[in-house]
């Protein structure tokens, strides 16, 4: 089993390095088709032997890797829009999808996971304490509504969004009654703020329900004793309830960080990478539209270089947690 | 039940069901020479070749069984290619291609060819000469469907307003500004495919054509298309968006088929496959408004500024299945009981497709000069770099000048990449 | 507890409400465009009220043979699962017993498992499945989603049976059961909501996938998610409405999985990781 994603990988590794390109020569052919027929100069793979075409196949080390992270000084914009995307998000600058950008991929992808995460553990935790609150006869209902976000085939959660925000939707014909006109996939800003939004929507479900579950096991003898020693609501939840949850904060982000770092089906099926590519969403374009799996194991390299350094400083405290706890 | 009768009706069932399935046409019944096994085809998701699928679902004749995998355009170019080009056996036994796909696999010299096949089969399956594909005389592909880009109009609206038909862009550009200041209800009178990437890039490649542009230099790879008349190409784009919804970076042929189908947008080029949706009432508010002619041209007297595609069948060189047997099913699939089941599908090739109207603007845009889309294997290269840029220049983020020189660039590095630029 | 009072109480509830109606807008709305044509579901401007029909569950479960993919979901997720749960069991078991480093390797494993791309190992599968010749196998595709999530079901499984104090085992192996036997007669039970909600996470994982499965198995052996979303990204608005009906389909499902099994998803998540 674990061979089974160990070579995959190592595979990846080696075609990030190589390149393979069929030998082309120049023809005259005669082509004929419904349309007509004609002469044409073009160029066609020269055939081997065995009637198949030469592969020239050679060692390229880090060609790709400086393409596709955008160091290639050749293809850099000269004038007009400077080659990352836009900082500070105005929609004229934004950049369009290019296969150099594993930058700006990875800008939006980290932009995605840092801007969803705080509203993730807030909303999560605010909903986990609202439900704790309700009549037992309640919660059944609300637990199994709010979970369906999370539960959802991510493509058809997207899906769904999509045929809100459309144009003419339901979500712009709701605002424009407040005056509020906005076409959500024709800007940068607004088409991220979706997919933050689709990722908050979608996330919020586990963040609660891991929270509820962590609220059903606070010690009940910590709070009875906070509460024979004066303290109020809010002081019982800052001194007892929050230490205990601890851990499940850093759980909830931890799982998150891995899951919005992947993020995938909303760019494909809400913007199509506009303005909103993502690192996972890059090397998929790379590999089926551009159709060369070189470049795309080496931009599939880096975003797994990516999610490392985004996870060591997480698992360097595990373990130093794990190191105290025993 | 004794087992007298219990054989008896055993017996009875059997002729039934022996002699039931010759009473209804199941297709394959008249192959001859079939080897038996699984079939695979891959093709697009039209809904011509969803008929095709349907109509060859029947075919189970000699332990036969044809499946057919359709996928959106894009991932079937992608499969296809995979499977055509490994080095094991193809994946699949037959592929339906776009042109597009069929000039990558071809230059690649994976297909292979089905000249002696045809040849064989011709007069059984009606084969006809318009629907073969042949590179230096051998059948490389064999035609079924032909599709183009042509002009889609609301000729209510233009009547009422006495607007006369555009023959240019800049007839459809006052069309248009007539239609929003005089007509309620539509603000976005142009609806056009502007989607960012492949659509967008095919409309520049049909202005650029109708400007008289080359992509390329002659008899080499090198760019041309940043020359004066790609400029003049994109200019033209940008002064369309001022009709157009400020959402026409996400417009794909569905959306605009929607805006069409709402009575928001009264004019567009579009392709000529999607207009019998226009009169289907579960899907469309103006049933026999819309009338359809060849695309515009970008000057009087210029040639239509689109171009023509055909898309066909192929096989693999690295055929797993039995080849005589492939090409009987394929050509079943696509004989004369098809095509006309399915006439209002799709604008077919076979001689005995009877045009509709909704096939007008194919034959009024190749009677107008529209050429053939390109056949170089780095055209697509140039394609998708032009797509990217698109978008800076449509928003006016970058000049077209500099962009396409952008483009060039990129795709130089691009072509050298693949070995068609030393 | 001190109750609430009443205000208090009445505005929790319409918080509670608003969420829930955010949550489940986006996919009421789709089941009910679902339930019309194409003209009236993408209407401009919107229609509250349109003439219902069930054509588009007609056309995609008879016509387009929707029930194959659902049949196709349905072996793929089962044995994922079982398959998963069993080895995760198993080997959570037994890690379990090792105190010390192990658990941290593990979550390691398990975490840098889970945090891979699926289109990163996309084309090394494509190569390496062909040349095999066992591409458009479930069997191949059931082993991809396994090994995939497989981490981190032991991960999960373990930390659950980590909090099963060891005395048990003793327990039952004075009693005189074997290795095998305490694991079964006695653990499991204990066990069994943790072996739930770590089923229901593994069941959700192969449901729910989309990359893989749409590029591992072709049109038959399709399961649903790659099956609709063919559907929506096709030529045709037609295909649309039975991408929508196909979403919708999707989920009911789920739907009924969540009301059946939320008890146990939260007493099982507050035994296990919650703990641990």
């Amino acid at each position: 089993m674990l061979l089974l994603l160990a070579l995959p990988l190592a595979l990846t590794f080696y075609l990030s390095v190589r390149s393979c390109a069929l030998q082309m020569e120049v023809v005259t052919v005669t082509e004929s088709s419904p349309f007509g027929t004609k002469e044409v100069v073009t160029q066609r793979a020269v055939l081997g032997p065995d009637g198949r075409a030469l592969s020239v196949c050679r060692f390229v080390g880090l060609e790709y890797f400086r393409k596709v992270l955008g160091l290639d000084a050749d293809v850099a914009i000269q004038a007009g829009s400077s080659a990352p995307p836009d900082a500070g998000g105005s929609p004229a600058a934004a950049s369009p999808q290019r296969s150099t950008e594993f930058i700006g991929a990875l800008r939006f992808t980290l932009l995605y996971t840092f801007a969803t995460t705080p509203f993730v553990l807030l909303l999560g935790f605010a909903l986990a304490l609202g439900v704790n609150q309700v009549g037992q006869r309640w919660r059944p209902m609300y637990i199994s509504a709010s979970l369906l976000p999370f539960i959802i085939t991510p493509v058809v959660g997207a899906l769904a969004i999509k045929w809100l925000f459309r144009d003419n939707g339901l979500m712009p014909y709701f605002l424009s009654q407040f005056g509020i006109s906005l076409f959500w996939m024709a800007q940068a800003w607004s088409a991220r703020l979706l997919i933050i939004f689709y990722g908050i929507w979608h996330v919020v479900p586990f963040a609660f329900i891991v929270f509820y579950a962590g609220l059903q096991s606070v010690p009940q003898d910590s709070l009875e004793a906070a509460r024979i020693d004066g303290a109020n609501a809010w002081q019982r939840l800052h001194y007892v309830t929050l230490p205990h949850l601890a851990p499940l904060f850093v759980f909830v982000t931890l799982i998150h960080l891995m899951d919005a770092y992947r993020v995938f089906e909303p760019v494909v099926v809400l913007t199509q990478g506009a303005f909103t590519t993502s690192v996972q969403y890059l090397t998929y374009y790379i590999l089926l539209q551009e159709n060369n799996p070189y470049k795309a194991s080496a931009a599939a390299v880096l975003t797994t270089a990516g999610i490392a350094v985004l996870l060591v400083p997480l698992l360097m405290r595990t373990w130093k947690e794990q190191r105290r706890g025993g | 039940m004794t087992p007298r009768i219990l054989r008896r009706s055993l017996l009875a069932t059997s002729v039934l069901l022996a002699i039931l399935p010759g009473l209804s046409h199941a297709r394959c019944d008249n192959l001859s020479n079939t080897k038996p096994g699984p079939i695979n085809i891959i093709g697009n998701t039209f809904p011509a070749l969803d008929h095709i699928a349907k109509e060859m679902e029947s075919c189970t004749r000699g332990g036969l069984k044809v499946q057919y995998k359709l996928v959106p355009s894009p991932q079937n170019e992608t499969e296809t290619l995979q499977a055509f080009g490994s080095s094991g056996k193809s994946a699949f036994d037959a592929a339906v291609v776009s042109m597009e796909t069929f000039t990558k696999l071809q230059s690649a010299g994976q297909v292979q060819s089905m000249t002696d096949l045809v040849t064989k089969y011709k007069a059984k399956y009606k084969i006809e000469d318009n629907m073969l594909v042949k590179v230096n005389g051998e059948v490389m592909a064999i035609a079924f469907m032909q599709n183009a880009q042509n002009l889609f109009y609301r000729k209510d609206l233009f009547d009422k307003h006495g607007i006369k038909v555009p023959a240019t862009y800049a007839d459809m550009m006052a069309a248009a500004k007539t239609l929003k200041e005089k007509e309620p209800g539509i603000e976005f009178p142009i609806a056009q495919t502007f989607a960012k990437g492949w659509d967008s890039a095919t409309e520049f490649s049909n202005i650029f054509a109708g400007y008289g542009g080359r992509f390329f230099k002659a008899g080499s790879a090198a760019p041309d298309f940043n020359s004066e008349a790609g400029v003049k190409a994109l200019e033209t784009m940008k002064a369309m968006t001022a009709y157009m919804t400020p959402n026409y970076l996400a417009s794909g042929s569905d959306d605009v088929m929607n805006q069409y189908q709402q009575g928001k947008a009264a004019m567009g080029v579009l392709w000529a496959s999607r207009a019998s949706r226009m009169d289907d009432p579960t899907a469309s508010k103006i049933v026999g408004k819309m009338e359809f002619t060849a695309a515009p041209a970008v000057m009087a007297g210029g040639k239509s500024a689109t171009h023509l595609w055909w898309d066909g069948v192929v096989m693999p060189k690295n055929l797993a299945g039995d080849r005589d047997t492939v090409f009987q099913v394929l050509m079943e699939a696509l004989d004369e009981e098809t095509t006309a089941k399915g006439n209002d599908l799709t604008i077919w090739v076979r001689s005995s497709y009877k045009p509709t109207r909704f096939g007008n603007g194919v034959a009024a845009s190749a009677k107008a000069g529209a050429p053939q889309w390109p056949s170089e294997p780095y055209f697509g290269l140039a394609h998708g770099e032009i797509g990217k840029i698109i978008p800076d220049v449509m928003t006016g983020a970058m000049t077209p000048k500099v962009a396409l020189d952008a483009a060039a660039a990129a795709y130089t590095k691009a072509a050298a990449e693949k070995g068609f630029l030393k | 507890m001190k109750r609430p009072s009443r205000i208090w109480s009445l505005l929790l509830h319409l918080v509670l409400l608003g969420w829930v109606l955010l949550a489940c807008l986006p996919f009421v709305w789709t089941a009910v465009i679902s339930l019309r044509q194409y003209v009236d579901a993408f209407s401009v401007p919107i229609k509250w009220l349109a003439p219902v029909t069930f054509e588009n569950y007609s056309r995609l479960w008879i016509d387009k043979a929707f029930y194959r993919n659902f049949l196709n979901t349905a072996i793929v997720t089962f044995s994922t699962v079982t398959v998963s749960l069993s080895v995760g069991c198993l080997a959570g078991y037994a890690l379990s017993r090792y105190r010390g480093a192990v658990g941290f390797w593990l979550l390691l494993t398990a975490l840098v498992f889970r945090s891979l791309p699926h289109s990163t190992l996309l084309p090394s599968f494509y190569v390496m499945f062909d040349a095999l010749g066992i591409r458009n196998e479930f069997f191949t595709l059931i082993l991809v989603l396994v090994a995939i999530n497989q981490p981190f079901t032991i991960w999960m499984l373990r930390s659950f049976f980590v909090n099963i104090p060891q005395e048990l085992d003793e327990a039952a192996l004075v009693d005189g059961c074997n290795r095998f036997q305490a694991f079964r007669r006695v653990i499991i039970p204990v066990m069994w909501p943790g072996v739930v909600t770590t089923g229901l996470f593994s069941f959700l994982l192969a449901y729910n996938d989309f990359l893989l499965s749409s590029s591992l198995v072709n049109a038959e052996r399709m399961t649903m998610p790659a099956a609709i979303a063919n559907a929506i990204s096709a030529g045709s608005e037609a295909f649309l409405m039975q991408g929508v009906a196909g979403a919708v389909s999707i989920t009911i499902p789920l739907i009924i999985l969540v009301l059946f099994f939320q008890r146990q998803i939260v007493s099982g998540l507050t035994q296990g990781a919650v703990k641990g």
